[in-house]
């Protein structure tokens, strides 16, 4: 199998550098046989690369550990999809699934053909079969998951990081993998479009939905990604700004320029010089957030721990991905002239420039923040970490500047807004932030939060006023009752809307930033049987059991607390710490209580018995052993919120996904 | 078996790959989305969808809406967008046919705007019948506006109660 495995994937690479040569050749020269047989060719590659990928998951199956890496990442007792779920668990397979994934994309963009854009497919997937060729390349040279097992064969593979045994293992790698390579088919057809000189509005249209699939993954990759850590890795948060968070971030925002540039560029023929820079910016970032995960240049919880051979290949392919359309851009700098000049500051184009700076420019700060330990290494000597408070200080305000533009953006006017229409139209959603933000501060919000709230109230109420100016228009003039001039208005442009939809989801999300973060009440206390703690409203009393157990190899201990919502009884919370042989030292699972109000998130501290390695021992029976008459200590925090974030993060994937849909009777 | 199941891989990629050299003729593209035909449904349709609803909800004022029209007019109509206006053009036809409007726009790219298209004021009498024929003038520039607008096309101010209510 592993044999077949490679072998598929060198056959891969011949038919991408052959498909590369001849699509550009056969578009070049118009040659439209070659250019077929390009696009047969890169068929081909995804077929040989869909042999490799199914060669491993076989193996994966089928516990064949004479293969290192399914030795490495599995073991026999490893539920089913877990064991699938292995085939990106390392860096060499995460690695082959990226390549799939491009193969994926880049069959899909010449089978979907278009009538705008045509003309850039040949350049454009020569572009994507060069980046398929690079990965490839890493693959087959330096992070190879066919690599046999040293000597015999062992018995059992190592199993998977309790960590990662969560639904999220499923969802968030593939979707972060899905969002980077979903980049490359934007990228490809802006580079195309610099070749060809085709930078008008055709290029634009041609990207916009696949754009949109990119930053629809990266969003919800991100967004599985800290849901994640906060039920898993027991710290009470979800966002650490560690390197390879960062990594996944900064994609994200400049894609989310790059979304409302094209906008502009579709409807006014401006913005050209900026759109073509962002795609270049956006792709070049997904190369270095898989650099920055897979070479381990700076320390991250979430790198691979080998792969540091990688590092001078990465280094030469983002000088040529980075150098070589920099420089296309500058010789084409007369075709990105826009077709109009800006008229005034006080226009809907004026809110997208600040809006592209704002994104530009927080990304460069958390660009800075996450080399800042390896720069101060060049300078200085020893690695400086800026830490969690940089970021949370200065792209706070960056982020509320950017949702206050959101709300501005939809109701000024386009080219020169009066200051009075201005007024005007801001002043009945001004009116009702205030009220609320007063509501708000009279029950007790204090500090950063009455600028959210007044922000966050504000955006929702120009969005409202929007539709509902939107639903009485149509109801006057196309004569329809309202329900069916608001449906109608929505599917009349999925673009619009669904932005304004994904508008709200970052405001209800705010919120929830704003509550777990700065209103979080932590205490910690040892119980005996019988004892309680408070937290906030909420009162926890330990049942006195701590209750050892193994199931399927792996060794448990447990504590029940009863916990009282003001005397009232409202439930059981039973915290875990689990261990097996593979990862001895433990991993605590968390135990949550979640309201629309707050999470109650309780982390245990078992008074176990560890050796000088920190491995948890086991007694006579095979259980985990405990200090004789020690009482475990129960760390509780009271987060504000929180559901919040994730009921944010859902409506804006599903305004990304509206925004995706076409509208009736077609359309880009 | 590995050596069988290559063989077997690079036969079958050789044959997919070099078939359009020895098929007898290239296809061409056929009607609907995937040929040059298209179905009169493309992005520059989209576009000036895009600008007529900004038009009708009041965001886009009249000038700016006409000027859009216009820039976007000539390589429309060229290029057969509609199927119902011209006949369509396919493949290389309409390679040619784009590069040759790209050299006349440079060169003409300080010419007089065109007057206003058809388009234009078809949707203003679509309007008109819309709202009614009634036309009022402008509390603050004097500019003429029908009855049901809500933004004056000349300055952008808001119309009062007494403006198509």
């Amino acid at each position: 199998m592993a044999d077949i495995g490679y072998l598929a994937l060198f056959l891969g690479l011949i038919a991408s550098l052959y498909s590369a040569v001849a699509f550009a050749v056969g578009g070049k020269s118009g040659n439209r046989r070659l250019i077929e047989s390009g696009r047969n060719a890169l068929l081909v590659v995804f077929g040989l690369v869909t042999v490799s990928v199914a060669s491993l998951l076989v193996s994966l199956v089928t516990h064949d550990f004479q293969i290192a890496y399914v030795a490495d990442y599995t073991s026999r007792n490893m539920p089913p999809l877990y064991l699938l779920s292995g085939l990106w668990a390392g860096n060499s397979g995460s690695l082959l699934t990226w390549v799939w994934l491009l193969t994926i994309f880049g069959a899909l963009f010449v089978l979907v053909k278009r009538d705008t854009g045509k003309e850039l497919v040949p350049y454009a997937s020569a572009m994507t079969m060069l980046v398929t060729a690079f990965f490839i390349i890493l693959v087959l040279a330096v992070a190879n998951p066919f690599r046999m097992s040293i000597g015999a064969a062992p018995a059992d593979g190592a199993g998977l990081n309790p960590l990662l045994e969560n639904p999220g293992m499923l969802i968030h790698p593939l979707a972060l993998l899905a969002g980077y390579v979903g980049l490359t088919v934007p990228f490809a057809v802006g580079v195309a479009a610099l070749l060809t000189r085709r930078l008008d509005n055709e290029w634009a249209a041609t990207v916009r939905r696949w754009t949109l699939v990119a930053w629809l993954f990266l969003g919800l990759g991100n967004l599985i990604g800290a849901w994640w850590a906060y039920v898993e890795l027991g710290w009470g948060g979800y966002w650490a700004w560690d390197p390879v968070e960062n990594a996944g971030l900064m994609p994200w925002l400049v894609t989310t320029a790059f979304l409302h540039s094209l906008s502009m560029q579709r409807r006014r023929g401006t913005f050209k010089f900026w759109n073509i820079v962002l795609v270049i910016l956006a792709f070049n970032l997904t190369i270095f957030g898989t650099m920055l995960t897979r070479t381990n240049v700076i320390n991250s919880v979430h790198g691979f721990p080998e792969g540091g051979g990688m590092l001078p290949f990465f280094l030469t392919f983002i000088s040529l991905t980075a150098i070589i359309p920099l420089a296309l851009v500058y010789w084409r700098r007369d075709d990105l002239r826009s077709e109009s000049e800006p008229e005034s500051i006080i226009s809907r184009e004026s809110t997208f420039v600040f809006n592209n700076l704002l994104m530009v420019g927080s990304t460069a700060v958390v660009l800075l923040g996450t080399l800042f330990p390896l720069l101060s290494q060049l300078f200085g000597g020893a690695p400086v970490d800026v830490g969690k408070a940089f970021f949370d200080r200065v792209t706070g305000p960056i982020f509320l500047a950017v949702i206050l533009l959101a709300g501005i953006c939809t109701t000024i006017g386009w080219r020169r807004a009066s200051p009075g229409n201005l007024a005007r139209n801001l002043l009945w959603p001004a009116a009702g932030a205030a009220v609320v933000t007063v509501a708000l501060v009279i029950i007790g919000l204090r500090r950063a939060g009455i600028g959210v709230a007044f922000i966050g109230t504000f955006v929702v109420g120009t969005i409202i006023y929007e539709w509902v100016r939107g639903t009485r228009g149509r109801h006057r003039t196309q004569h329809e009752n309202l329900f069916q001039a608001f449906w109608n208005l929505i599917s009349g442009n999925h673009g619009r809307y669904g932005g304004y939809i994904a508008h709200i989801g970052i405001v209800i999300f705010a919120v929830g930033v704003v509550g777990s973060s700065l209103y979080s009440v932590q205490q910690q206390a040892t119980l005996k049987p019988g004892q309680s703690m408070t937290v906030g409203q909420y009162t926890l009393t330990y049942d006195g059991n701590m209750e050892r157990y193994d199931s399927n190899g792996r060794q448990f201990i447990s504590a029940s607390l009863t916990v009282s919502d003001k005397s009232t009884s409202v439930g059981r919370l039973t915290p875990v710490l689990q261990r097996d042989d593979s990862y001895a030292t433990g991993a605590t699972n968390v135990a949550i209580r979640t309201t629309p109000a707050n999470d109650l998130y309780v982390i245990p501290v078992f008074p176990v018995v560890r050796d000088a390695a920190q491995n948890i021992l086991l007694d006579d029976k095979g259980l985990i052993q405990v200090d004789d008459g020690a009482a475990p200590t129960f760390v509780v925090l009271l987060n504000p919120l929180v559901m919040w974030l994730w009921v944010g993060g859902g409506v804006l994937i599903f305004g990304g996904l509206i925004a995706f849909w076409p509208d009736r009777r077609g359309g880009a | 078996m590995t050596v069988v199941v290559g063989l077997l891989l690079t036969f079958l990629a050789g044959f997919v790959i070099g078939y359009p050299f020895w098929r007898s003729s290239v296809g061409k593209p056929g009607k609907g989305r995937s040929g040059g035909g298209g179905t009169g449904w493309s992005a520059t349709d989209a576009m000036r969808k895009e600008i007529e609803s900004d038009y009708r909800s009041g965001i886009l004022t009249g000038e700016g809406y006409n000027e859009l029209q216009a820039q976007r007019r000539p390589l429309t109509d060229e290029t057969g967008g509609r199927t119902d206006e011209k006949p369509l053009m396919v493949g290389d036809e309409i390679e040619a046919r784009v590069l040759q409007l790209r050299r006349t726009k440079r060169q003409n790219n300080k010419a007089p705007p065109v007057s206003l298209p058809d388009k234009g004021e078809e949707l203003q009498e679509d309007v008109q019948r819309t709202r009614g024929t009634s036309s009022r003038t402008c509390p603050r520039c004097g500019a003429e506006y029908l009855e049901g607008d809500r933004f004056c096309g000349r300055c952008g101010t808001r119309l009062g109660a007494g403006g198509g209510r």
